[in-house]
């Protein structure tokens, strides 16, 4: 039963959230609205028994891709986001950072008990790589966390 | 579990939907790769909810697909990125309709 309330809540979100991201005028508003559902489809996974997956997913989309996307919005100055707003470059260091983090304390924390809704086989073997997962999965967070705040710092030094 | 694996795979094609939709009905290059990104959620979403059911090898055959899914959609959304940049550099603008005039 509460399964699938959890399920019903994250699948409106994800839908909510792109519909709004898509129907919205500004780029920039499109781009924090795709990250939420980055990170609400990364829950998705997480959920359903494959946490390497939602990491992933997160990691991926939400970390790497959305720094991208934002990089070239302000290239190609889509947006009304500025090179010279010292205050979003710290918000979106802070985010990123932050969603590092948190990345990093979940890697840790979750030895193969991370499934709400367990798994039998799976989520054995998931839990047999995962243990011999994290350090690998620590130095891809701090190479990414590393780019993500050489791209924040490259965009701040245009004040 | 079929209830969330029908919740999950409405949501999927919803999303499919809305992303294919999207790429056709923008305006703005950026915005139709974003549009991609949204339908390859989709098809991410509609790959794991179909290997739910499934247990040990199976199960890990369709969280294999769906790696792969998101490995893929990330390459080629970079490389919609790098074509954006060109692109921008060339024309000056990112609307397709006025891109295409220019061409001619």
């Amino acid at each position: 039963m509460y399964s699938e309330i959890i399920t019903l809540i994250l699948c409106a979100g994800l839908i909510m959230s792109s519909v709004l991201g898509l129907s919205s005028k500004k780029v920039s508003t499109t781009l924090i609205s795709l990250f939420y559902s980055s990170i609400l489809l990364g829950i998705i996974l997480t959920v359903f028994g494959d946490a390497l997956l939602g990491l992933l997913h997160m990691v991926t989309y939400a970390g790497a891709l959305s720094v991208m996307l934002l990089s070239v919005i302000l290239i190609t100055g889509q947006s009304d986001l500025s090179l010279n707003s010292g205050n979003l470059i710290k918000i979106v260091g802070g985010i990123l950072i932050a969603f590092t983090a948190l990345a990093s304390v979940f890697v840790f924390s979750s030895s193969g008990n991370v499934s709400v809704f367990p798994q039998d086989i799976s989520l054995q073997l998931l839990s047999f790589l995962w243990q011999f997962r994290p350090w690998d999965l620590l130095i891809i967070i701090m190479l990414f966390m590393s780019s993500m705040l050489v791209l924040a710092n490259l965009f701040s030094k245009g004040d | 579990m079929l209830i969330e694996q029908v919740t999950l795979l409405v949501t999927s094609i919803i999303l499919i939907l809305l992303g294919t939709f999207s790429i056709f009905a923008s305006k703005n290059l950026i915005k139709s790769i974003m549009s991609y990104q949204v339908a390859v959620f989709g098809v991410n979403l509609s790959l794991f909810s179909s290997s739910i059911p499934f247990t040990g090898m199976q199960r890990l055959l369709g969280d294999t697909f769906v790696f792969i899914a998101i490995v893929v959609g990330a390459a080629v959304e970079v490389v919609g990125l790098a074509i954006v940049i060109t692109v921008y550099r060339k024309f000056k603008t990112l609307n397709p309709s006025e891109i295409r005039r220019l061409l001619h």
